[in-house]
This record gives structure tokens, C-alpha cells and sequence, in this order.
């Protein structure tokens, strides 16, 4: 079958994508470091993310129609391509598994605090590789149609929740120092700059004239939406105790009273679910996808299974808990920082340099 | 799928037929009359039904062989317009060209040569007159047997609208729908399948409207089953769909002709098959099962508001038991508190897991529906008395059950009862079973994560190419109208994107008329 996504379903996954790393376990590390100011960190992160959109686009429009691995290959050769290959892939790899253990500590002690770590994440990889062997336009059709229920539900929280929220923690903007929101605007860097997922399915959108729209589009969105939960959160929790949760945006949904539901957090907890699992799936796939340009493989359906074990392993042996994982969260940001906003650069600066053929 | 596999051995095997056995196909029809009485004698031994009749000029002595199968043939016309006429024509006449030309007062007469072809006409029905000294018979369309009256349709009922249904004539269904669709553009191909049973099958589509790749994909495979009968449209429908694996059906079928005359107004093929009332339409999406022919018979507002709800209950159908699992024995801390202690309270006595519980309930009610189906009318009564009495009151007394879940059976019953396709209805009580399963294990994310392997499997599905949960997934806009709401006729300017209709104009739109009435207006016409 033909790889194609359609520009609107492009856009839902990347805002998923990002929106659902967002409200998982970040807010409550921007909240503790910034304070009131979280929003500057938003802000600030946003900036990068659209930095690292600019230098997309730039290379997308020097190589046309390639993915970053291809255009490394055509700036320094096969060596390139390789080095390169396998620097993207171990990215997303990563990526994909932290996204694994997510899931699994939101899921572990919220709803099956009984049940071993092991068998949740065995049963995600599962469905996982069905997704991911299905293909791009599978995968796109799903955003399609998760898109529209974790809008209207994040919006039926929202209107439940305001009821409590108390709208006075705005000032003072700086009560943790510039330094306290430049440290917060880590974690908001982190995940718009996953935005950089976006440059591997330039080559396949269906409308190639909608490339900037794609990649603009869901970081807008994404910075509109995780200030207004965010502000929620706060509002409901207050700055001290949201800072301390561990995931605020979910603790603050189930203080939501509903007459249909004791606790509005269903809700929430089907947000996360469908978001970060379709952001597993995305990983997975873009995993298998950069290992086959690696290797200038016929397909990239080999890679799934190997590379799903491998992710699930990783992901059930390098984290004791959950303060380990965010321990690592804390760490990986550089890390992952280096990956998507220094390696674009320097791909686009070394192609500035040496005159290439296209 | 299956339909590539038989391509294949297509090329391989030699094509099996069962005249062929005992006659070649290359075999003429032999010059003496005796010799071919003798060979028809032969090959129709012990078939009671087939008249061979003899009989001669009245003059000339001319010996004529009449054969035909009793019961399919119109006698009347047989012995009025054929033996008496030959009987009495003139004797410088009688020869094969002027019977055929206008001395047989029959409207459809051919001749043939090959035997084969000669026994294939007359297992259809139609007599064949054979000639003395001529090596070629006569074709008479005489055909006529007993059919079914066009009645209303007991499956597909509805408050507003036509009536009439399919019978298992495919004349009469091919007349039902030229009824309908008055264009030399509607088209009806035939071609003949089952190597015993002979069934014509007509495919029929519009042409210019519908997208001439599916028609060819239909052509093709349709004409690669190699069956060796074909008693009802199932057999097709199992052969030609994209995913046999799948549980949901791919293929629409219906018994109501102005269903299928709007599907094929909307760019979609017709599959009809003789000696069934039940059509097959491709390609369909998932959005198709629940559209009814009432939908577009009622005014829009009503069934905008079922649309909704129909989107609604259908994951009711679905879901429910399995979500009454993962509340009860995961999370009973989402259900409010005074719902979870008179929960409680009802499966205080019950000595059962919410699952076994469930699957008592449910297996139950699936028993009690089948048992209804196959009962005759009278006694049917007698089911529902013993499901309301002894299933639902009495297992709750006797401390099987929990009365909750008494309401939840019969509410996700009555949910799968009303969607509007029976196959559908049937994909997802089964998918029921390991949704409760999964919910058992791993809870609400069970359920979570089964929805979610159900979700990439319908966007893995296709029908003739066609996504099928276009409208959904891929979201298309223009489509929306007719797949969340029903919006109102003059609004539907445009047939559904997602057949892939090669014209797209349904009526002009609305904002195009006025411009044109604006212009004539002041011109001042």
C-alpha cells in the first residue's frame, strides 16, 4: 500500500501526540519550578518547537519529497545516512518507551493497582504492533477519529471543573524567578519539540503544498490547549499542591462532581488512554520507518515486532518507579533537546556549507 | 481474497461442468430425428419431468421433437401458438428460417446448434423444437413457473415509504427496479454462475454515475467463483468481500427495491441473484448499516435526533456488559455512592463473579433469541413469557443474578435489537463476548485497549477499495450530512464522497438556482 496521510489527519497526530505528553507528567514539573509564571514556560517552549518547525521547513524545501535521514544521506553520503539513521531511531526509541512507561505508572496505581506492571505493558505492545503494521494511513484514520472524543471531553471537563477554580494565582507572574521558569520551560521545550516527528511525514502528506500548515497548526493548538488546562489545573489545586502531585491535570479533573459519575476522571483517564496510545503507535511506527531508511530496507514491517520487545523491555527493566521515571524525565530533556533541535540544525547548516546535488 | 485464490486455480484446473460429463461441448446436435430422441432418452433417463413429444405434419408427415421440463413451461402457449401452428402451416413454408422469422407466433425464438448450449436452454425452462433433416434446434421462450406474488417486506418494515420487496423471481426484481430508474444509463449485466444450479446473476449499476473501477472489480470477482451451486446471495457475498475474516459484514443486503434503486442512484453496484429476494450492494461503508430506507422517508429533523442516537446505542450494544465488569470489579470508585451501595446490595446474595454472572445472562439471552427465531409464530409466545418470568424474575429471586444486571442484558438487547442491520447487530454481540473477557483481565484499560483493537481493525477495513469507515475515518466534511445528521433533500446537493461516483452533482445547488432566478428576475422574465 502507498504511505499517505492526509494534512488534517497529520495535524490531529501531532497535536495528540504532543498534547498528551503534556498533561501527563510535565505540568506538575513546569508548576513546581515556574509557579505562577508557567505560562512563560509554555510560551518559551512554543518558541522552540516553531524554531525547530522553521528548520524543517527550510530543509524540506532544500530536499523535497525526502525525510531528514534522506537528506543526510544526500548531504554526507551513505556513512551519513547511517550515523545519522541510527541516532533518529535511537531518539524515538526512546521516546517510545518513556511513552510506554507513561502509561504504565498512570495506569498501575489509578486503575489496576493489583495487577503486574508486565502485563499491561505486554497487552499495549500487543495492540501496538497491529496498529503499526497496518500503516501510516491506518494510523492517520485513527487520529481521525480519537481527535474529535478527546477534544469534547477535555471541554466537558473543563466546563465541569470551572465551577471550583479560583482565578486570583495569575500574579505575581516571577514568584520563582527567572531562572525557576527557564527551568520549567524545560519540560514545554521537550514535547514541542517533538514536533521534529512531523519532518519523517513531510514526504507523505497528501496536500505538499500544506507542509507549513501541517507543522504550525498543532503546535498553536497545542500551546492554546495546555495553557488553558493548565490554568484549570491551577485554579482548582492552587500553585503549592499542584506542584506536588504527581499527575495535577488528572487530580484536578476528579475534582469535578458529576450526578452521572461520582468522579469526572473517566474522562481524563480516556483522554490519556487514547492519546498516549496513539503517540505509542506513532513512536513505533516512525521507530520501524527511520530503521528501514537506515538500512534502505524493502520494508519496514520486519523492524515491528523486534523493535516493540525491545521498547517494552527497556521500558519494564531501566525504571524501578515512577520517581525514577521522572528522575529520567528530568535528564532525558537535554538529551532529547540535542536529537530533534541540534541534529535538524546541524543538518541544515552542513547543507548551507557543502553545495549538494538535489 | 478468496476471490484471488480462485483466480488462480482458474488457470490451472480445467473448468468443471456437469453437461459436459455426457456431452461434449463441442457436440452438435445429429441430423436424424431418432438418433437425437435416442440421445435426449438416454441422457434425461429417470427424469420424470422432462417431455419428450413426438408428432408430425398433418400432410407431409414431417416428424417434429418437442422437448420441455414440466412445470417451467407456459403449456398453453406451447400447444396453442406452437404445436398447432406447425401442425397447420402450409407445406411450402416448413423450413428453420421461416419458423423463425414469424411463422412460430413466439415473441422470443433462436436456434441452436451446439447440444451443450441446446440442454442448457431447456434446463432453464425453454422448450426446444428440433426438426427432422435439420442438425439445429429451435429455442422457444416459453418460460413459466409458479412465483411468488411482490408482497410487502416482513424484515424490512416502515412507517412511510414503498412496500413492495424482491421475490425470488430475478425477472421480477429486474422489473422492479427499471420500474424505479427510467434511464437507458441504468444498466443490468448478466452472467451465470453454480455449475449444478445455473443461476443467472445480474450485476447492475448506473452508468455514468458509478465509479467504473467497481464495477470492473465486481465483474471480476463475481466471475471467479466457480461453485458448484448458488442458493442464496450469502454464497457470493462470502466470496467477494475484501476481509472474509472479518466479523463485520463488508456487503449490504436488502429486500427492498427502492432501497437499492437509491443505492444505485448514489453510485453503487447492485448484485442481483436469481431464486433469492435478497440484493447485495457494494460497496459499502460502515456508515451504510445505519442508514434505513425510513431515514430518508421522514422528515429530517426526527432523524437527525436517531442518527444520534443510534450512534449512541450502538456502542451500547456493545460495551455495556463488559463496562458493568470493569465498574464492579475494578473501579467501583467512579460509580456514584449511593448507586454502588444498592449495587452492592443486589449482588449481596449472589454467589457468582461479575463475570460468570454476566456470561449467564448474556449466553442466556442469546439462547432465548434464537430459540424465538426458529419457533413457529404460535408458540413463540411461550419463549418470551418463559425469558420474562423465569430468566429475568425468578434468577433474580433465586439469587443467580443481580437484578442490575437483568436491566443491563436487556438494555444492551434491546440496543442490538434496534440497529437497523441484522449483520451488524451480529458483529458486535459477538464482539461483546471478548470485550467482557478482556474487561475481566485487565479492567477498564481492558476495555480501553479492546475498543482500540476494534478501531484499527475497522480503519484496516475496506469494501471494493473503499475505506470503510469513510465519513468517520478518514473524516470526510461533505459526507458529514448523511452520516452524523440526516440533512434535509434540498441540502443534499451531492451524492457521498465516499463511493467514489464519477458524477458528484445530485441536483444544483441551492445557491446557483437563485443566482439564475435573481438573473431572470431582473432581466424581467
Amino acid at each position: 500500500m502507498k504511505r499517505t496521510i492526509h494534512c488534517r489527519q497529520l495535524i490531529f497526530l501531532l497535536l495528540l501526540n504532543s498534547l498528551s505528553t503534556g498533561l501527563m507528567l510535565p505540568p506538575a514539573l513546569i508548576i513546581k519550578e515556574a509557579g505562577p509564571g508557567f505560562w512563560l514556560s509554555c510560551l518559551m517552549g512554543n518558541v522552540l518547537g516553531n524554531l525547530v518547525v522553521i528548520i524543517i521547513l527550510l530543509l524540506a524545501k532544500k530536499f523535497p519529497g525526502k525525510d531528514p535521514i534522506e537528506i543526510s544521506e544526500s548531504i554526507f553520503g551513505k556513512v551519513g545516512r547511517i550515523a545519522f539513521g541510527l541516532l533518529f531511531t535511537f531518539l524515538f526509541l526512546e521516546i517510545h518507551f518513556l511513552a510506554l512507561r507513561e502509561l504504565g505508572e498512570f495506569i498501575k496505581p489509578l486503575l489496576l493497582p493489583r495487577t503486574p506492571l508486565f502485563f499491561v505493558l505486554l497487552s499495549t505492545i500487543l495492540v501496538s504492533v497491529y496498529a503499526v503494521n497496518s500503516g501510516l494511513e491506518i494510523i492517520g484514520r485513527m487520529a481521525d477519529f480519537i481527535m474529535p472524543i478527546v477534544f469534547f471531553s477535555l471541554i466537558i471537563i473543563l466546563l465541569i471543573i470551572s465551577r471550583s477554580a479560583q482565578w486570583n494565582f495569575f500574579t505575581p507572574i516571577l514568584d520563582h524567578g527567572w531562572e525557576g521558569i527557564i527551568r520549567g520551560a524545560n519540560a514545554p521545550a521537550l514535547w514541542c519539540s517533538e514536533i521534529f516527528l512531523g519532518a519523517f511525514f513531510l514526504p507523505y502528506i497528501k496536500q505538499q503544498n500544506k507542509q507549513a500548515l501541517c507543522l504550525f497548526t498543532p503546535l498553536f493548538l497545542e500551546g492554546i490547549i495546555s495553557f488553558i488546562t493548565l490554568a484549570f489545573t491551577i485554579g482548582v489545586l492552587g500553585v503549592e499542591m499542584a506542584g506536588r502531585l504527581k499527575f495535577p491535570v488528572f487530580n484536578a479533573s476528579s475534582m469535578g462532581r458529576a450526578t452521572l459519575l461520582q468522579q469526572m476522571d473517566i474522562f481524563m483517564a480516556a483522554i490519556w488512554i487514547l492519546g498516549v496510545s496513539l503517540k505509542i503507535y506513532i513512536y513505533h511506527y516512525v521507530t520501524a520507518l527511520s530503521l528501514q531508511k537506515t538500512f534502505n530496507s524493502q520494508s519496514y514491517k520486519p523492524f515491528v515486532l523486534p523493535l516493540a520487545l525491545l521498547a517494552g523491555l527497556f521500558s519494564y527493566t531501566l525504571f524501578n518507579s515512577d520517581i525514577d521515571l521522572i528522575e529520567f524525565f528530568k535528564k532525558a530533556g537535554v538529551n532529547i533537546l540535542f536529537f530533534t533541535f541540534m541534529l535538524p540544525l546541524l543538518l541544515l547548516l552542513s547543507s548551507f556549507i557543502r553545495k549538494v546535488k538535489r | 481474497m478468496f476471490w484471488r485464490k480462485k483466480e488462480k486455480q482458474a488457470k490451472e484446473q480445467p473448468v468443471f461442468e456437469d453437461i459436459a460429463s455426457m456431452v461434449q461441448p463441442e457436440e452438435t446436435i445429429p441430423k436424424d430425428i431418432n438418433q437425437v430422441e435416442k440421445k435426449l432418452q438416454e441422457l434425461f433417463a429417470n427424469c420424470t419431468d422432462i417431455q419428450i413429444k413426438r408428432f408430425q405434419h398433418v400432410k407431409t408427415n414431417q416428424e417434429y421433437l418437442l422437448v420441455w421440463v414440466e412445470g417451467l413451461v407456459d403449456k398453453q402457449a406451447l400447444r396453442e401458438h406452437v404445436m398447432e401452428a406447425l401442425i397447420q402451416t402450409p407445406v411450402d413454408k416448413l423450413n428453420m428460417e421461416s419458423l423463425i422469422k414469424g411463422l412460430l407466433p413466439v415473441m422470443d425464438v433462436s436456434k441452436e446448434k451446439n447440444l451443450q448450449k441446446a440442454l442448457e436452454n431447456l434446463l432453464i425452462g425453454k422448450p426446444l423444437l428440433i426438426l427432422e433433416k435439420s442438425s439445429e434446434a429451435i429455442v422457444l421462450g416459453l418460460v413459466s413457473y409458479e412465483k411468488r406474488d411482490v408482497t410487502e417486506s416482513q424484515d424490512e418494515t416502515t412507517i412511510r415509504g414503498p412496500r413492495e420487496a424482491f421475490t425470488e423471481s430475478i425477472q421480477t426484481n429486474m422489473a422492479l427496479l427499471r420500474k424505479r430508474i427510467r434511464t437507458p444509463n441504468y444498466k443490468t449485466e448478466s452472467i451465470q454462475l453454480g455449475t449444478f444450479t445455473k443461476n443467472q446473476i445480474i450485476i447492475s449499476y448506473l452508468e455514468g454515475v458509478v465509479d467504473p473501477e467497481i464495477v470492473t472489480a465486481v465483474r471480476k470477482r463475481v466471475g471467479s467463483i466457480q461453485i458448484d451451486s448458488i442458493l442464496e446471495s450469502t454464497y457470493i457475498e462470502e466470496f467477494i468481500e475484501d476481509n472474509p475474516f472479518s466479523p463485520f459484514p463488508q456487503i449490504e443486503h436488502t429486500l427492498k427495491p427502492d432501497k437499492v434503486s437509491a443505492s444505485i442512484l448514489q453510485g453503487r453496484v447492485a448484485i442481483l441473484v436469481e431464486g433469492t429476494p435478497t440484493v447485495l450492494l457494494v460497496p459499502c461503508t460502515f456508515a451504510t448499516f445505519l442508514q434505513p430506507a425510513d431515514d430518508y422517508y421522514e422528515r429530517y429533523y426526527y432523524m437527525t435526533v436517531i442518527r444520534i442516537l443510534r450512534l449512541i446505542y450502538i456502542n451500547i450494544a456493545m460495551v455495556l456488559p463488559a463496562l458493568y465488569i470493569s465498574m464492579t470489579t475494578f473501579h467501583p470508585e467512579m460509580l456514584p455512592t449511593r448507586f454502588l451501595i444498592s449495587l452492592s446490595a443486589g449482588r449481596e446474595n449472589v454467589p457468582f463473579p461479575a463475570l460468570v454472572e454476566v456470561l449467564i445472562m448474556e449466553i442466556t439471552f442469546e439462547v432465548l433469541r434464537e430459540a424465538g427465531l426458529r419457533l413457529p409464530k404460535q408458540i413463540g409466545q411461550t419463549v418470551s413469557i418463559v425469558g420474562a418470568l423465569v430468566i429475568g424474575q425468578a434468577a433474580v429471586q433465586a439469587g443467580i443474578v443481580s437484578p442490575v444486571l437483568v436491566i443491563l442484558v436487556s438494555t444492551t438487547a434491546i440496543a442490538s435489537f434496534a440497529i437497523p442491520a441484522f449483520n451488524l447487530s451480529y458483529a458486535l454481540r459477538i464482539l461483546k463476548f471478548p470485550l467482557v473477557f478482556i474487561a475481566s483481565f485487565l479492567g477498564i484499560y481492558g476495555l480501553a485497549l479492546g475498543l482500540l483493537f476494534i478501531l484499527i481493525h475497522l480503519c484496516r477495513l475496506t469494501s471494493f477499495g473503499i475505506p470503510y469507515l469513510s465519513g468517520f475515518a478518514p473524516f470526510i466534511g461533505r459526507d458529514a450530512k448523511d452520516v452524523f445528521i440526516r440533512a434535509p433533500w434540498w441540502m443534499m446537493n451531492q451524492r457521498p464522497v465516499s463511493y467514489r461516483s464519477v458524477n458528484q452533482e445530485r441536483q444544483p445547488l441551492i445557491k446557483n438556482l437563485l443566482s439564475t432566478y435573481l438573473k431572470k428576475w431582473r432581466e424581467g422574465k
